[in-house]
């Protein structure tokens, strides 16, 4: 038997399979995240030029390799952490996923549809975000409680200007509105023009994170967007919208 | 002279690059399962390093 077949065990097979089970993790992580996967890359590259000066001997190189997991520490701690939390929220999109889903009637569609078209004609801002699969509860009870009926009346009352409830978005899950006032985060697309407002952001950024739809309405021009998936789409009219949401509520 | 000092960073520039890693990320979306065969390499290399290569 060659020597170093004596060195294996089954605690290799053990080990082996730690590591690679560790190693997939890892990398379906940073490839979640294009911004997270080029840090992985360039410190992993640099790791990998420091490794090799450290088995060559080089004493100053080695003093730099020794000392780059805590690099990393700080690496991620001070220039990863959006980027992170941003990749862990999308893994949270899959762990919330609810395996049975309350969505609403046609006439809380139609409710839906009618506040929006008031709030566009009147150039009220507006942001309604449907519930699907993820839960939404983090955000709700960090907002005001409402669980009140879908109704036009109510959701343009909501929006309304110099009204404690207007800022902030309203969550609705099946045929109640469960809050109001709701803050989400931003979205940092970089591909979305740096003039849009933060009310676009917000629907984006709760669309890249979770399998809701937000309905917005711009304050500036009256227009509705969707924002679905981290996409924003401007609906060209109410049969337009009314299209969509039926295909998202079904 | 300033064009060399700038291709000595080059290669480690273009590596930590957002172009390489979007094709990088592009690749693995489009084959996931070589995920699985990167990550079967890279044990195998540290499992090599590790326990058999200190006997040779």
């Amino acid at each position: 038997m060659p020597d170093w077949a004596a060195n294996l065990s089954w605690q290799t097979i053990l080990d082996f399979y730690l590591i690679y089970v560790l190693i997939v993790l890892v990398l379906k992580f940073v490839l979640r995240n294009k911004r997270v996967f080029s840090m992985f890359l360039f410190y992993i590259s640099m790791w990998g030029i420091f490794a090799f000066a450290d088995y060559l001997g080089l004493s100053i190189a080695s003093v730099v390799y020794e000392e780059l997991p805590l690099l990393l520490l700080i690496f991620i701690i001070v220039i990863g952490a959006p980027d992170f939390r941003l990749t862990l929220e999308s893994l949270w999109k899959e762990t919330t996923r609810q395996g049975t889903i309350i969505m609403g009637s046609e006439r809380t569609k139609s409710e839906i549809i009618k506040a929006a078209m008031t709030l566009s004609r009147q150039n009220i801002g507006g942001l309604i975000t449907i519930e699907k699969h993820n839960n939404l509860d983090q955000y709700a009870q960090r907002a005001i409680t409402l669980n009140s009926e879908v109704s036009n009346e109510l959701l343009v009352n909501i929006f309304t200007p110099n009204t404690p409830l207007h800022d902030g978005a309203v969550i609705v899950r099946g045929d109640k509105i469960i809050c109001a006032g709701a803050y989400f985060i931003l979205s940092s697309n970089e591909n979305f023009e740096k003039t849009t407002g933060s009310r676009h952001r917000a629907a984006l950024g709760i669309s890249e994170i979770t399998d809701s739809l937000t309905i917005v309405v711009s304050e500036e021009t009256g227009s509705i967007s969707l924002a679905i998936n981290g996409v924003m789409t401007k609906m060209k009219d109410e049969n337009t919208l009314n299209e969509y949401l039926s295909l998202f509520m079904k | 002279m300033k064009a060399f000092f700038k291709f000595l960073i080059e290669p480690i520039r273009y590596l930590g690059s957002r172009g390489f890693a979007d094709v990088v990320v592009k690749f693995f979306d489009r084959h996931e399962w070589l995920i699985y065969v990167v990550a079967f390499v890279v044990a195998l290399i540290t499992i090599f390093i590790i326990y058999i290569q200190p006997a040779l």
